[in-house]
Order: C-alpha cells, then sequence, then structure tokens
C-alpha cells in the first residue's frame, strides 16, 4: 500500500491509488462497475417524468434516425393570447419554421447509444418499442452519476485523503448526497458535475501537483464539455477555473506565466464552442441565438439565494445536510489548499447568487435545488477532512457527529429514491387546494418554497414511512386517492405510480412489458455486479491484496496542521 | 488466517459473483415470447395477481371470485399487452354493474387509452382521441342505470392499410398524412340483441393503427361496482360474441 500522504506541501507528492497500473485500473473499474449498477438497480420507475430529459430523447432519436436537428413531427403554435410566462421554453421555432429543442448537444449525444442498443433490445426481445427505448435511454442518469463518482474518487486521492478514505467519502457523495436523486432523475445536472469536476481535477492537478500542460487541456475540455451542456455553467465554472489559475501558486508564474494558462485552457475548450455555435446557427440562424425568449433574470437576488439555501422547500443544506459538516472540514482544507477553496467557495457563491437571480431559481417541478447539483460534488470534496481527523482533536466525537450527519442525509436520499416525488407533488397540490388555492402547473406561482407544512422533505420521508407501513402491514391505509372530478391529482395519480415504491424493479410497470422473469435476471445480474466489485473495492482497500512485507508497517499520516 | 487463504477466497467470491452475473446477463437475452395475437381471460384464474395483467389500483380493488372479475372502489386499471391483427381487431367484454360509475374498455398505446367504450352512471359512450381531445358519442344513454344486468360491449379498430406493402410504398412521410383508424362500438343486451353501434367520425379518431399495443379495463372516480365476466381482444375471427350476438347487418 502506498504511503497515504495528506502532508503541508502536497504538490512534493502525487498520492497513488495501487501498487501497480493495473491493479489502478482494476479498482477504479470496479469502482465505476458498483456504482453503475447500483445506480441502475435504483433506477426509477418513472420514466415519464421530467419531459425535459424526454425533450433530450427525440433530440438524440432525430440525430439518430435522420441526421436532423429539429424534431421532426413537432409543431409549435401558440395563441396569439397566450402570456409570456406560459411559453415553453424548452423548444422554439427556429430555421425553416421547424422546432427545435432550445437543449444544448451534451446529453442528447450521450443518449445515442443508449437509445440505438435498446432499439435493437427491443426487436431481439420483442419487448414494446415505446417502454423499453424509454427506460434504457434514462441509463445516461445512472453512467453519468458513475462517472461523477470515478472523478471524484480519483480526485479525492490525489488531494490526499488516501484509498480508503476516499472511498468513503466517495459513497458518502454517492449515496447521501444529493447525486443519487440527482442521476436518477436523469437531468443534465449529473453530466455538469462530471464536467466541472473534470476542469477542477485538470487545474488542480496542474497547479498543485505540476502536471504539465496537458491537465490546463483537460480543464478547459471539462469546461468544454459544461457549456456543451448547460452555458450557464459553464459560465460560473469559468469564473472559479479562472479565479484558480490566477491565483498565486503553481508553475509557469507571471503574467505571461498566466496568459500561457489560459491559452491552454481555451484551447480544451476551443471545440466544444465551436460545435456550439455551429448549432446554435444550424437551429436559429446565428451562433449566438440560444432559441430562449422567456424572461430569465429578474428574480431579487437575495431572495433566490435564500430560497436555494435555507428555505425550507428548496433550500440545500435541507436536501443534503452533509454541507454542515464543511463548518468542520473547510478551515482544514483551506489551510492545505487554500487557492482551490477560494476557487471553489467562489465558484459556490457566484453559482448560488446567479441562480437567485434567475426568474425560475427553483427549477420546478424538481426534487430541491436543482440547479445547484452541478458543482455540489465540489463543494462535498473538502469533507474529506473530517475522516482524516487527527486523533488528539476529539476524532471519535468528530466521527460520531459525521455518522450522524451522514445517516441523516442518507435517509434523506434514500426516501427521494425509493417515493416516486409526484406522490409528495400531489401532496403539496392537495395541501395548497385545501387552503382554497387553484392549482396550476406554472411554477412562478408555487407558494410552497417558504412554507414548512408543505415541503417536500416533509412528504417525502412521511412518504416513505407511509409506503413502509402499507408494504409491511399489507394494507392501503396511505394509497392517495383524488377527489371525484379533480383533473389535477386525477392526472398525478393515474399517470404516476404515486401509491408504488420508484424502484423499477418493485413497480409493477414493468411487469407489462418487461415480464417478471427478465426482472428477476436484471436484478440478479446488478446485485451480482455490485458484490463482486465491492468485495474487490473492501480487499483492495483494506490491504487484503497486498504481499505481506517484513518490516515497519506504512500508517497514514495525518497532515500537518 | 492466512493472507493466502483470503486472497484466494476473495478472488473465488468475486469469480462466483461474476459468473452469477453473466449467467442472469444471458437469461436476461434470451428473446421472450411476445405479445400474444389474441387474448382471452374467463377469470377462472388468478389472472390479475400473477402479471397476467398489469393491475394498477388507486382506492379501488380488483378481486376475481366465482369466474367474475370485481373492480370495486376508486380508480383501478387492468392493462394487458396484445399484438394487433393485421386488418381488424376487436375488444369485447361481458360486463355488469352492481354500482354504476366509471368504467372503461378498449384498445391504446402504451399508458394512452385511444379508443373505448365506457359503460358509465350516464350511458354507453364510444370514445376516441382525436385532434379536438378526447370525444365521446353515446349509443345509449339512461337516467336510471340498469344495476345487475349483464351487457356485451365490442369495440373495432380497422386498419386503413391491412397491406404493409402499400405503407412501405408511402415511404418516409409525416405520420400526419397518413389514413388513421376506423372505431366502429357496438352495444348488446344479455340476450346478444343489439342496442346501438356508432361509427364515430365527426370529429374522427387520430390513432394510428400500427401503434396499438394494448387493451384495457378501468373505473375511475369513486364507488364504482363493476363485474367483468370475460373479456377477449384480438381478430374478428375470435370473438366469442359471434355466438352470442344477435348482429344486425353492418
Amino acid at each position: 500500500m502506498q504511503v497515504q500522504t495528506a502532508s503541508a506541501a502536497p504538490a512534493a507528492i502525487v498520492p497513488r491509488f495501487a501498487s501497480s497500473c493495473a491493479r489502478a485500473i482494476a479498482l477504479l473499474l470496479a469502482l465505476f462497475s458498483f456504482f453503475f449498477a447500483a445506480y441502475i438497480f435504483t433506477a426509477s420507475a418513472d420514466y415519464f417524468s421530467t419531459g425535459d430529459t424526454t425533450i433530450r430523447i427525440e433530440q438524440a432519436e432525430n440525430i439518430l434516425g435522420r441526421w436532423g436537428p429539429d424534431l421532426n413531427g413537432w409543431k409549435l403554435q401558440y395563441p396569439n393570447h397566450l402570456k409570456k410566462e406560459y411559453f415553453d421554453p424548452r423548444i422554439s421555432l427556429g430555421r425553416g419554421g421547424k422546432t427545435y429543442s432550445t437543449y444544448l448537444l451534451g446529453q442528447p449525444l450521450l443518449i445515442i447509444p443508449f437509445d440505438y442498443f435498446s432499439s435493437q433490445l427491443a426487436i431481439h426481445e420483442r419487448w414494446p418499442y415505446g417502454p423499453t427505448l424509454l427506460f434504457f435511454d434514462r441509463l445516461v442518469g445512472p453512467l453519468l452519476g458513475a462517472l461523477v463518482a470515478l472523478i471524484f474518487f480519483v480526485f479525492a486521492v490525489r488531494l490526499g485523503f488516501g484509498v480508503r478514505r476516499s472511498l468513503l467519502l466517495t459513497l458518502i457523495l454517492g449515496f447521501a448526497s444529493s447525486l443519487w436523486p440527482d442521476e436518477q432523475s436523469v437531468l443534465e445536472h449529473t453530466e455538469v458535475a462530471f464536467f466541472l469536476l473534470v476542469a477542477f481535477y485538470g487545474a488542480y492537478r496542474f497547479r498543485e501537483q505540476e502536471g504539465g500542460w496537458q491537465y490546463l487541456v483537460l480543464a478547459g475540455v471539462g469546461l468544454g464539455g459544461d457549456a456543451f451542456t448547460r452555458y450557464q455553467d459553464a459560465f460560473l465554472g469559468g469564473l472559479g477555473i479562472g479565479l484558480y489559475l490566477l491565483l498565486p501558486g503553481g508553475p509557469w508564474p507571471g503574467l505571461m506565466g498566466r496568459v500561457r494558462r489560459f491559452i491552454l485552457v481555451g484551447a480544451g475548450m476551443l471545440p466544444f464552442l465551436v460545435v456550439d455555435a455551429w448549432y446554435n446557427w444550424v437551429r436559429f440562424g446565428k451562433p449566438l441565438a440560444s432559441g430562449h425568449h422567456e424572461t430569465v433574470f429578474g428574480y431579487a437576488i437575495w431572495k433566490g439565494a435564500l430560497g436555494l439555501t435555507v428555505s425550507p422547500g428548496k433550500g440545500i443544506l435541507w436536501y443534503c445536510p452533509i454541507l454542515f459538516l464543511l463548518a468542520l472540514a473547510g478551515p482544514r482544507f483551506a489551510r492545505r489548499y487554500s487557492a482551490l477553496t477560494v476557487a471553489i467557495g467562489f465558484t459556490a457563491v457566484a453559482w448560488i447568487l446567479l441562480y437567485g437571480y434567475v426568474t425560475y431559481w427553483h427549477g420546478d417541478p424538481a426534487w430541491g435545488p436543482r440547479y445547484l447539483y452541478g458543482m455540489l460534488p465540489l463543494l462535498i470534496l473538502p469533507l474529506g477532512e473530517v475522516l482524516n481527523w487527527p486523533k488528539q482533536h476529539a476524532r471519535s466525537m468528530v466521527w460520531s457527529l459525521t455518522a450522524v450527519v451522514v445517516a441523516i442525509s442518507f435517509a434523506i436520499q434514500f426516501a427521494a429514491v425509493t417515493v416516486s416525488p409526484w406522490r409528495t407533488w400531489y401532496r403539496v397540490i392537495a395541501y395548497e387546494e385545501s387552503q382554497g388555492y387553484k392549482w396550476q402547473w406554472i411554477a412562478a406561482r408555487y407558494r410552497y418554497h417558504w412554507n414548512i407544512h408543505e415541503s417536500p422533505l416533509v412528504f417525502q420521508l412521511h412518504g416513505l414511512y407511509q409506503m413502509a407501513y402499507d408494504g409491511i402491514t399489507h394494507s392501503s391505509k396511505y394509497d392517495l386517492v383524488p377527489p371525484d372530478e379533480d383533473g389535477i391529482l386525477d392526472s398525478l395519480s393515474t399517470n404516476y405510480a404515486i401509491n408504488q415504491w420508484n424502484l423499477w424493479w418493485k413497480s409493477d410497470e414493468f411487469d407489462w412489458w418487461m415480464g417478471r422473469q427478465k426482472i428477476v435476471a436484471g436484478m440478479t445480474m446488478l446485485i451480482a455486479i455490485m458484490l463482486a466489485s465491492g468485495v474487490y473495492l473492501v480487499a483492495e482497500t483494506s490491504g487484503l491484496l497486498e504481499e505481506p512485507r517484513a518490516g515497519k508497517r506504512l500508517e497514514l499520516v495525518p497532515e500537518a496542521a | 488466517m492466512n493472507r493466502r487463504v483470503l486472497q484466494i477466497g476473495v478472488f473465488s467470491l468475486i469469480a462466483l459473483c461474476i459468473g452469477i452475473a453473466g449467467t442472469a446477463a444471458v437469461f436476461a437475452f434470451i428473446p421472450d415470447s411476445g405479445s400474444p395475437p389474441a387474448i382471452f381471460d374467463d377469470f377462472n384464474w388468478s389472472s390479475i395477481s400473477n402479471g397476467y395483467w398489469h393491475v394498477n389500483p388507486i382506492g379501488a380493488t380488483a378481486v376475481i371470485k366465482s369466474g367474475l372479475l370485481t373492480l370495486s372502489g376508486h380508480s383501478v386499471e387492468l392493462d394487458r399487452r396484445l399484438q394487433t391483427d393485421p386488418k381488424e381487431t376487436v375488444v369485447a367484454a361481458r360486463v355488469r354493474a352492481l354500482s354504476f360509475n366509471k368504467f372503461g374498455l378498449g384498445i391504446g398505446v402504451y399508458h394512452s387509452g385511444t379508443v373505448g367504450m365506457e359503460f358509465d352512471a350516464d350511458g354507453i359512450k364510444c370514445g376516441r382521441g382525436t385532434d379536438h381531445g378526447y370525444q365521446v358519442d353515446f349509443l345509449k344513454g339512461w337516467k336510471t342505470p340498469p344495476v345487475g344486468q349483464w351487457f356485451y360491449l365490442e369495440v373495432t379498430v380497422v386498419n386503413p392499410y391491412p397491406n404493409p406493402k402499400v405503407l412501405q410504398q408511402l415511404g418516409d412521410i409525416s405520420s400526419d398524412k397518413l389514413k388513421k383508424v376506423k372505431v366502429i362500438c357496438a352495444a348488446y343486451d344479455s340476450q346478444g340483441h343489439l342496442i346501438s353501434r356508432v361509427s364515430p367520425t365527426d370529429p374522427p379518431a387520430n390513432s394510428h393503427y400500427v401503434a396499438f399495443d394494448e387493451v384495457f379495463m378501468r373505473t375511475w372516480d369513486s364507488n364504482n361496482r363493476y363485474q367483468v365476466d370475460w373479456f377477449y381482444a384480438g381478430p374478428p375471427s375470435g370473438d366469442p360474441l359471434i355466438a352470442v350476438a344477435r348482429r344486425a347487418p353492418k
């Protein structure tokens, strides 16, 4: 096992993953396999959810099937009297009067292999084409979630947290943070998170560990990937990376050194920006046209920022309580990596302020403050410090506190992935209707964000209890049954399986087209992969696979103050 | 324990798991038998609990007892995959209500009941999705619903392109230029006498025949108590109603 350094001079030694290249690859492969299998295992039964993903699937299918960037067969017509707020910002009229999605190519391109595979699989298995494609296309969420876990683990090891603690930290990220419900939702924020981590990792390796110019290009590729997925997130990530590379320290000092750094980052970004501009031109006739017609900015920043951070209905601190541990870990991390801490902190603050200014800051209907999920892994990285806490500073107390917070955070994520979020929406709407408010699916008019009585978190956790109660007692006590002639609640209860567990293999939705035997086979395969990769991870990180050595045993070296 | 033994144990366990995963993958890859060309259920076996029907109850129950399917309460939806006949597909059932409110059956696209009949507290209706939303035509209305009486309901959808070569010759044209299905709804009393038949065209159905892949029964809203004696979906040649109905000429 390598020496685990978390010393005051991290640039001096680059921590390694394993004693050989082959074992390092095996370790990373096992980690990726474990998360990919686990995320597929916990994939949602609800593949109708999030029309955003459905539109991206349409984009992918149009590109794959007819090399067309437009949405073939879609007719976009708005009545003249319709207010602007009713316009759908996800699609827009473009060249030739055709309908185009305003979404970028990032996620649709990743969906294409899944779409091709599932189209062949549906024919081979004689499954209905529609649900097969809808389900398998959505596996792009688990793929990106696993990729986030992978790059996060690599980053954590390189930060000097040690392989074992990095693995633990990655498990915390994977199952006790909003990454889990986020990848399950198959929205594009997981992809943003992945590319942002790549960008910061590249910049870190260049700056702190003198990895060479290629890491600057990698940082540019990361930012380019974000620009390929969400412009605004790439802009925010660019601010953070820019600051990080401007701050004193690292190779290539001086003004010209800084210029060289930015040129190389720009070189990494350039191909993505060119494709973005070309794609805009193809769709909307101009390289800088985005197709958006809604008012993006104008919300009171302080209100939006507070809503995103502490509101009972949307606050990131409640959706992901492990962030509270930053109070402990942050200062220690800052002592070791001051520039990186400043850059991450700056990115986070800029992120919150920018989205606080956005009129649809909440991103509804969605689980939690989804726009913040892209930068969440960056905020969790410093938590490795609490796992590395020195003995002389009340380690047992810190670890106990950490364990409690992680357990709470895990419970929230577990509720989010096992219970349909639409069950919670049903209860939010029922609450609003009980107050005499006529519900409309217009996000700007939602009132639940600041009312703890209708916080989705409370409903979701209560929903977990209700589902467990009904499951254990075989009752239907907590079945949600809409009142007669209530079209909104009725459509929620019939369009989404809100009275069933949200895991695909637990929902009877899949019996219908996949058949129970195939479900059992799929579950068996996934569990076996998780077991195989999990056993390997434990064996590798516990040192079991090392050959016994004579002499003094290598121990973890705590970092200097 | 000896480290070497432990290492062998770990690798054996990993190999075993990989073997299980591989076997499961091979098993999963064996093709499914596919959708049947016709289904008939006389509810003499437990077809709602063994996955034959996909059942989604919301404040309702579906029970099979004494050869009858009883749907009680609020909403319950039963779906079943079906391979349509190349020319014409019929959905038929023998139904009665012990408590009328809202019951429907029909044929549709996955999660979209696009063509169907309703057997409701205010009458028997023929429904279909159109370019102007879901529309219904009455076959028979009533002020006092006939509680307890058996009825036969039959929905027929006709493929406008029974010859696949014709469809191929059309090439890659926009789907809205293709001809839509013809819908025929008929209701018979317990003696098999035709009560009414309609083939709604104003506005016409907008469903595409090739898209149909499921049949369904469902109730919605409260106070339902419906019983189904048998359910058939498939080509007209297998329709049990042939033996029962005193058909008027089409």
